[in-house]
């Protein structure tokens, strides 16, 4: 039997903004596999981005339960919560966002630096991941150096750099070329076949394609498998 | 192996850097107030540490004591009798085990004139043991001695500026006039620095017989210096001489003492009183300029976080927690604070070379005030960085995927 890494059942999110209180989800229930490559589609608004704050850990939910890899994580601390964002999940953002002012390495290794200890093995990992991207030769290039393209797959890097089970991406290619998301999402298709677990929010059809199971979320619910 | 904390300051640094104007504001903003705060605390010691080594340079150090005729307050008009105080209580001070020296002192203020230039100057009826309590020695010539006392010899020593005062060369032997009396000169003294109005360098001393019996008319004395042997308790000692003094005077019950002592600590109290208060005033201007410093910092540490959210954000989606976002900032502003700290300790000590330059305070070099500017700025620094750091690390990381 495939292990569930992540389940949801009947999550609820509502933001208050002055007195108008918006429910943004609304009882989402949801299972995801171990090795699954799942896309959430759905249009701004939908709370496709709030479900994958929820997933990542960085957003709790106002009621339901989330088992992430076995455990109960919705009455969490901050610190126990930082904790297994660490250890268990990798992001990967529309915005990239790098470190401006540090190099890739440098950026590759920032989750480590959250750990306690960087050794010469990690930093060797790090320059691996990095050639594997093919970025061997932009190793000490600041982000600003860096094209679009390299610097998502500079941000990839980051996210693989603590071996998650999960990988998340926000639009991973909204900011990207045709010819770079390509890229980025071969990458992606390859590290799934590699036994990563990912689940990638997007609104591009074409992009959702590349997953093996899509999701479509709207107004808060999904609507279709 | 590397630690990450090696790698976590790298971090902080590489931050700190990537805006510079930021970083140099925080810098400066500190660094100026350091500069005046420990400045005005360096000239602080200094004048002290002056008025110490010009007591020391008369002999009134830590085992030294003035007795002044007529009592009242330290400073100001005596309120009571000033003609009590006489050589027979010095007599029976000096069997006191632990006095070593007892100088005493008749003064007056006369008219002293040599060939039609005449001056009022202060003249001191002293014993030849004064160079002794006084660490003062003739330059030429010689100083009062035994034989001068028993003869009441009109004889005389000078301060060093009283020959260039009256335009008399090779004084030595010449005559001058005092209150109307022809005084041989038998030495001139070495010039002794003066502190304000003490122009020790125009006084003229005769026997103390000579000053009670020809000149002064009077079987009082105004004070007598005493020195102590190594070690007295001075606290003791004052007690027992007013004891001496007070029985001898037949004082008893509440009446007021009729006389005063003074310690050294007390005339340096005394001389500093003044200075201390505006050294006081100016240093609460310094404190206020380093609260001031301490908000801009905090200012700009609220820019700073604000312009890094979305770093901030990331870090925290990436496992730091609360804590090590605190930490971040926390060490960053000791950073700052050590850099202005010890940027502002070496500025100050150029500005006081300076101020030197024009006034008579001295630069005053000390280990002391370079702590004292590290623990303010690190003080200051720190506690300013504290709000802005704790709203750092309550960013919440889903501000990065607000994208719906």
């Amino acid at each position: 039997m495939v292990k569930k890494l992540v389940i949801l059942k009947d999550i609820t999110k509502t933001y208050h903004t002055g007195k108008v209180a918006y429910q943004v989800l609304k009882g989402i229930s949801l299972e995801v596999d171990e090795g699954e490559f799942l896309a959430i589609m759905g249009a701004s608004g939908s709370g496709k981005s709030t479900l994958l704050n929820i997933i990542g850990l960085l957003d709790k939910p106002d009621s339901g339960i989330y088992i992430l890899d076995g455990q109960e994580v919705s009455q969490l601390t901050k610190k126990e919560l930082a904790y297994l964002r660490n250890r268990k999940i990798g992001f990967v953002f529309q915005a990239f966002y790098l470190v401006p002012w540090a190099t890739a390495l440098e950026n590759v290794l920032l989750p480590l630096l959250y750990r306690g200890k960087i050794n010469k093995e990690d930093e060797k990992k790090a320059v691996e991941l990095l050639k594997r991207l093919g970025l061997e030769k932009r190793i000490n290039a600041k982000p600003n150096e860096l094209s679009g393209g390299e610097q998502q797959r500079v941000a990839i890097a980051r996210a693989l750099i603590t071996n998650p089970k999960l990988l998340l991406a926000d639009e991973p290619t909204g900011n990207l070329d045709s010819k770079s998301s390509q890229e980025v999402m071969n990458i992606f298709k390859e590290l799934n076949e590699n036994g990563i677990t990912i689940i990638m929010v997007t609104h591009d059809p074409e992009i959702a394609d590349f997953a093996k199971k899509i999701k479509i979320i709207k107004d808060g619910i999904f609507i279709k498998e | 192996m590397k630690t990450s904390f090696f790698q976590f300051l790298k971090d902080i640094f590489k931050e700190l850097f990537s805006n510079k104007i930021n970083f140099v504001f925080m810098f400066l903003a500190l660094t100026i107030s350091l500069v005046t705060l420990n400045t005005i605390y360096s000239l602080g010691l200094s004048a002290k540490k002056q008025v110490m080594d010009y007591l020391a340079n008369l002999q009134f150090g830590k085992d030294a004591m003035f007795i002044i005729a007529g009592g009242g307050r330290i400073i100001g008009l005596t309120t009571t009798r000033r003609d009590t105080l006489k050589l027979e209580d010095i007599e029976e001070i000096k069997k006191l085990d632990f006095v070593k020296l007892a100088s005493p002192i008749s003064i007056g203020t006369l008219e002293v004139s040599y060939k039609g230039v005449a001056e009022k100057l202060k003249v001191e009826g002293v014993l030849p043991n004064y160079v002794f309590a006084n660490n003062w020695y003739p330059k030429v010539g010689r100083f009062i001695n035994e034989v001068d006392l028993k003869t009441m010899a009109k004889v005389c020593v000078v301060g060093a500026d009283i020959p260039k005062k009256f335009n008399i060369k090779n004084i030595l032997g010449k005559k001058i006039k005092i209150a109307g009396q022809y005084f041989k000169v038998i030495g001139v003294l070495e010039s002794k620095p003066f502190f304000g109005h003490h122009r020790w360098d125009e006084r003229i001393f005769i026997p103390l017989t000579t000053a009670q019996r020809r000149v002064f008319n009077k079987d009082y004395i105004e004070g007598v210096k005493l020195l102590f042997r190594k070690g007295t308790d001075i606290k003791i000692a004052e007690k027992k001489i007013k004891e001496i003094l007070r029985k001898r005077h037949k004082l008893f019950g509440i009446e007021p003492d009729d006389f005063r002592i003074i310690t050294p600590e007390l005339a340096v109290s005394i001389f500093t009183k003044t200075m201390r208060t505006i050294n006081v005033f100016l240093l609460a201007i310094a404190l206020i300029s380093l609260t001031i410093s301490g908000v801009i910092i905090m200012n700009l540490m609220y820019a700073n976080i604000e312009e890094k959210a979305p770093v901030i954000a990331l870090r925290i989606a990436l496992g730091a927690d609360p804590r090590k976002i605190i930490k971040h900032y926390l060490i960053m502003s000791f950073f700052i604070a050590i850099i202005s700290g010890i940027v502002g300790w070496i500025l100050s000590i150029f500005l006081m070379e300076i101020i030197s330059f024009f006034t008579p305070l001295k630069a005053f070099f000390s280990w002391k005030v370079f702590i004292l500017s590290l623990s303010f700025a690190t003080f200051t620094s720190i506690t300013f960085t504290l709000m802005p750091a704790i709203r750092a690390s309550k960013i919440e990381p889903a501000i990065l995927l607000k994208t719906l």
